[in-house]
């Protein structure tokens, strides 16, 4: 037995040990080996359009190039400058003012028999007559004592700011009252809260006075006493009936408390309109707005010690299927010593807003209606006048779609200010003749003002060699009239001038090649004021542009005109090892030029922090320019072939390379028989392809 | 040093052929003088259902009527075309330098072939005088590759020797199927001691869980002087399971496979007959395929404009995008794949008063092979200990010598542990393809 044991377990043991050893199967392995690798890696073609960038290149009929560039100058439109709608926050603090406590009535009954035990032996002899017929005596000069009232369920104290108290007597005694006096006080403090007398109530019949509480505090507990009682009597016998009460009702009505600790009705505490007029700049009168973007931005706090249901309307907004907003949203009590706090954020995109006022016959005039209620408390409370909402609203980030009214009257000094002209921005030093060059400058008046445009300068500043070029013209410095856009249909008005070699010196400023445009503008808006009669208007998307307009035929001299750009470089997803599996190669570059220009390549090399690490191209790195037929245009391709050897060294450099300088040099040739300027065609074109011979190693 | 090495080789050659041409003339001398020689038959229910080995040997104790529970493994890689130095290094992971690659020996314009494999498992078997049953579960992985010369050196060398030239790659492919098996097993014997038939046979149902299928088809590919270009003519199809569910009891395929071996006497000598592996596997719906069967210039990856260039066309090459470029289709679909069916041929005689068994046939698998691989072996029966040596050569192998070592221990345990192709591990150069395998039984 034993030894078929060992024996299952010595089955067992290497039974296990072949399946674990099998498992092991899952594990990669991978082996490597170097290969010799010949493959295209890039190809690319550089036409004239990559070349200058963002222009639009047109071809005349002779298959010449012509250059076509726009640049924007200045703009105008809602929400910049004279347009612009500012941030307006309107802060309010609302008491409660009309804190009301309901109204409430006690009833006090004093029986004969009650008022019989404090009158003496008279007393005595009405108690003793009880259920007979009797007549009663002359009643003077009697009193009672004091009679606690308990209004604690309706409140524990208050200050009233306002409010009555009304004391009505029903004389359900058998005789006549000429006389009654009574005292009504806190029982805590003391403190009178009324004191009045009623005369000549007859059996029967019922009194009512009231009694101003304004000013007064009154206490949940108060003291009620008879002062002074008087009855003729009874001239005959009445009958007896010591249950037979004077029936007093107290009713309190119309409180507004300064304070109080109190059950509180169910009320509105703020319920009113608001209306904000906006300062707009140059004195403008808006009757509209359409907002393109924008925010209605809205913070409440407040003070009471009780849940406060708020609601904001903004009636003058009206989104496109006539809506309005109104917000409503739930405060929490605040906290002892405390605010409770809410915000609120409305996206006014697409609401148009009506700024003629309540009565419609405003400007600038933004109306909201606010309101805030607080449930019945259910239990004592403690409110005050004090306790307040405190609430900042208004409107944020106001872009108008469109606007509508008086724009204002006001002169806008623009600049001197640059803005960037790309034109050139990949050339980064070298010079260029140009044969000819036409410059508008185009004043397109999209908004509906009339307005006068003054230039006083304008100058082409090529930053990188710290050159600058101003132009010299008569429209400098010489007001220009422009009239406003007409709507609908929206048509904007234009002004142009154009600049030629023979009426400026434009030639020179684009010749400097610039990358910043200098100017400085005038502009006075409803120069004779109001004449539109509130009608102008003003779109978003219909600026007044002021705009360049560069046109020229791509008849030119170049001379070192260098290209440059950084491009990313990071080939280390090129394979799953990155190009650790490249070990060393030859990198050979195709240039087959159609282009009349030389041009040198280069690619400099970067790492990540922008450290130098390597040329690309080891000279020479000429690309050779495409000769020239008799009809002075390019009739055969020209073919360069540049070898980049890739040693390890190089090769290391290039894995850590992040990012790339591209370095192109054009010049034209010197071409005698076709003139100093080398004409582009649009078939022209530059094809350059990266080959690579190097060792590549697989797996691992 | 490599003249040493051929001497051995072709010495080792020598000595195996003059041993057993020996053991068959002495086998023949016996025969006129030895009645009491016994025909040689099937030891096991599993012998001839290609269990362990080259020869489909299976070792339990040949002489026990009893259950028999079991382990067993092996695997094997075999080339006619790579040497054992190339194989050892793939299996090591280790660095394949120009030397070793430069072994390799092509058959001009033929494909050449490639397999390996590995196969564990467990089971038992039920032994009764005449007919015995058994169940087997097994892990076991089959890849088969032809390739043209071309495609080797395209992968192991790279492309610039084709420079201006064009490398034919149509008829490679590779098929790999991992899969478990639970095989069912029969035999039966008749006859006498002296005149036994036997017929060993099983059934066996196949999980597939891991499937490769890749064939070329009419390819080739041109590259330009220097690079300029690569030209590609380009048609094959890819096929694998569903990568979203790879693990090895993933139910990815199907299949059935049926083995079955007849013994039969021959005079003084026994004839064996087997068919392996007579079944496919069916990959689900839900295997990928990737098809292209295009014409395609590539000029290189195409920049807009090379003066500006954001770097993502660069940095973004990948896997995914060449497979784009190349216009690779990928579908999902349902599909086939045959195991690799395989005949075998053996004879079989016992000599020297039954002190030697001798072995000798060929084994084919049509759908990869050539040619047959032929094999002869001789089994040496001592004590409780049953050493022999074999030879082969053919198939998807180079000629080649093997150690089988087989024992009982304790009269309950059988043991078995081998080779086919051991010289290898001297001339690594020189003979291609590497196997080993081990068995335990026990006999209760």
């Amino acid at each position: 037995m034993l030894r078929n044991t060992k024996a299952i377990l010595s089955f067992a043991t290497l039974s296990l040990l072949i399946v674990a050893i099998s498992c092991k199967k899952n594990n990669e392995v991978r082996p490597s080996w170097e290969t010799s690798m010949l493959v295209p890696i890039l190809n690319s073609n550089l036409n004239l359009g990559n070349i200058v960038g963002d222009t639009i290149i047109q071809t005349n009929s002779d298959n010449s190039l012509q250059l076509v560039y726009e640049s924007n100058l200045y703009s105008l439109k809602p929400g910049d400058g004279a347009f612009q709608i500012p941030d307006t926050i309107v802060k309010g603090t609302y008491n409660l003012t009309n804190l009301a406590l309901a109204n409430q009535a006690i009833v006090y009954n004093l029986s004969l028999g009650q008022a019989a035990q404090q009158m003496g032996p008279q007393g005595q002899f009405i108690i003793s007559s009880n259920g007979t017929m009797a007549s009663i005596p002359a009643i003077n000069n009697q009193s009672s004592g004091d009679n606690d009232v308990n209004a604690t369920q309706f409140f524990q104290t208050a200050i009233l700011q306002h409010g009555f108290l009304d004391i009505t007597i029903f004389n359900g005694f058998p005789i006549d009252i000429s006389n009654i006096q009574f005292q009504i006080k806190n029982k805590v403090s003391g403190t009178i809260v009324a004191d009045t007398f009623f005369t000549n109530i007859n059996s029967g019949s019922t009194s009512t006075k009231r009694v101003d509480l304004s000013g007064k505090t009154v206490e949940g507990t108060l003291v009620f006493k008879i002062i002074d009682l008087d009855s003729p009597g009874s001239a005959t016998a009445v009958l007896i009936d010591t249950t037979d009460a004077l029936i007093m009702t107290m009713q309190v009505t119309e409180m507004v408390v300064t304070s109080a600790t109190a059950i509180f009705p169910s009320q509105d505490i703020i319920n009113q309109d608001q209306e904000t007029i906006y300062n707009l700049s140059g004195g403008a009168k808006l009757k509209f707005i359409n907002v393109h973007s924008g925010k209605l931005q809205m913070t409440v706090h407040s003070a009471i010690k009780q849940l406060v249901h708020f609601n904001y309307g903004f009636p003058g907004a009206t989104d496109q299927f006539g809506g309005s907003i109104n917000l409503t949203s739930d405060l929490p009590p605040a906290p002892v010593g405390g605010l409770s706090s809410l915000t609120k954020e409305y996206d006014l995109a697409g609401y148009r807003l009506d700024l003629t006022g309540l009565n419609h016959t405003s400007f600038n005039s933004f109306v909201n209606h606010i309101a805030a209620s607080i449930d019945s408390t259910g239990q004592v409370q403690t409110l005050s006048f004090a306790d307040s909402i405190y609430i900042d609203y208004g409107l944020v980030d106001i872009i108008p779609e469109y606007i509508e009214g008086f724009l204002g009257q006001q002169i806008l000094t623009l600049g001197p200010e640059e803005v960037n002209f790309d034109l050139f921005k990949n050339i980064q030093s070298g010079s260029i003749s140009l044969e000819d060059v036409n410059v508008g400058i185009d004043i397109e008046n999209g908004v509906g003002v009339n307005a006068r445009l003054n230039l006083y300068e304008l100058t082409a500043v090529n930053s990188k060699k710290n050159q600058s070029v101003s132009l010299t013209n008569s429209l400098i410095n010489s007001p220009q009239n422009l009239a406003g856009a007409t709507d609908p249909p929206l048509t904007p008005s234009l002004l142009s001038f154009l600049l030629n070699t023979s009426n400026s010196n434009i030639k020179n400023l684009v010749e400097v090649l610039p990358d910043k445009m200098k100017y400085k503008i005038d502009l006075f808006i409803n120069p004779n004021g109001n004449t539109s009669n509130y009608n102008d208007f003003a779109y978003y998307n219909s600026p007044l542009n002021v705009n360049l307009n560069i046109n020229m035929p791509l008849s030119l001299q170049a001379d070192g005109l260098v290209f440059q750009d950084t491009v990313a470089f990071d080939l280390s997803n090129a394979s799953a090892k990155g190009l650790d599996a490249i070990k060393d190669g030859v990198f050979s570059v195709f240039a087959d030029n159609g282009f009349p220009l030389q041009a040198s390549l280069q690619l400099y090399l970067y790492d990540e922090w922008g450290g130098f690490l390597d040329s690309l191209i080891v000279a020479p790195h000429t690309i050779l320019a495409a000769p020239l037929n008799s009809n002075c245009k390019v009739s055969e391709i020209m073919r360069s072939t540049l070898q980049v050897l890739a040693d390890a060294n190089k090769m290391n450099k290039i894995r850590n390379a992040k990012k790339a300088v591209v370095r192109a040099v054009f010049d034209t040739k010197s071409t005698t028989p076709c003139g100093i300027y080398t004409k582009i065609y649009s078939t022209y074109n530059l094809s350059v392809k990266l080959t690579g011979r190097f060792t590549y190693l697989i797996g691992q | 040093m490599i003249y040493k090495m051929k001497i051995i080789f072709f010495q080792s050659v020598l000595l195996s052929f003059l041993f057993h041409f020996s053991l068959f003339t002495a086998s023949a001398q016996s025969d006129s003088t030895d009645t009491q020689i016994k025909i040689a038959h099937l030891k096991n229910p599993f012998d001839g259902l290609h269990w362990m080995g080259r020869v489909n040997h299976f070792s339990i104790n040949p002489d026990s009527n009893q259950t028999v529970i079991f382990t067993s493994g092996g695997v094997f890689l075999n080339s006619n075309t790579l040497p054992f130095s190339f194989s050892k290094k793939i299996l090591q992971s280790g660095f394949l330098n120009n030397e070793i690659k430069n072994n390799a020996e092509f058959y001009t314009h033929n494909l050449n072939g490639a397999a390996a494999g590995y196969k564990y498992g467990t089971g038992f078997c039920k032994r009764g005088k005449k007919n015995s049953i058994g169940l087997a579960l097994s892990d076991e992985s089959i890849s088969i590759i032809n390739y043209r010369r071309d495609l080797f050196n395209l992968v192991f060398f790279g492309n610039a020797q084709y420079e201006n030239d064009t490398a034919y790659l149509r008829g490679s492919g590779l098929a790999n199927q991992d899969f478990h098996r639970v095989r069912f097993i029969f035999s039966s014997k008749s006859g006498s001691a002296d005149s036994c038939w036997q017929i060993n046979a099983s059934i066996s149902y196949l999980q597939g869980y891991h499937v490769n299928l890749f064939n070329v088809g009419k390819t080739k590919l041109y590259t330009a002087p220097m690079g300029e270009y690569l030209w590609l003519q380009s048609q094959f199809i890819y096929q694998t399971n569903d990568t979203s569910n790879s693990g090895s009891f993933a139910f990815n395929g199907n299949g059935i496979a049926a083995d079955v071996c007849i013994a039969f006497p021959a005079g003084k000598s026994q004839l064996m007959v087997a068919i392996n592996d007579a079944g496919f596997i069916y990959w689900n719906k839900k295997s990928l395929f990737y098809g292209m069967d295009t014409t395609i210039q590539f000029d290189g990856i195409e920049l807009e404009n090379i003066l500006s260039n954001s770097g993502s066309t660069i940095s973004n090459i990948n896997t995914d995008t060449i497979l784009n470029y190349l216009g690779v289709k990928q579908t999902k679909y349902a599909f086939n794949l045959n195991l690799p069916l395989r005949f075998t041929f053996a004879w079989n005689r016992m000599v020297m008063n039954n002190k030697i068994d001798l072995n000798a046939g060929f084994s084919f698998l049509p759908q990869y092979e050539n040619f047959p691989m032929f094999f002869a072996s001789s089994t040496f029966n001592f004590k409780n200990f049953y050493p022999s040596v074999s030879v082969s050569y053919g198939g998807l192998q180079s000629f080649n010598m093997g150690i089988n070592l087989e024992g009982k221990i304790c009269g309950h345990f059988n043991w078995m542990i081998g080779s086919g192709q051991i010289l290898s591990w001297l001339m690594p150069k020189h003979l291609t393809g590497i196997d080993m395998y081990s068995q335990l039984s026990y006999s209760f």
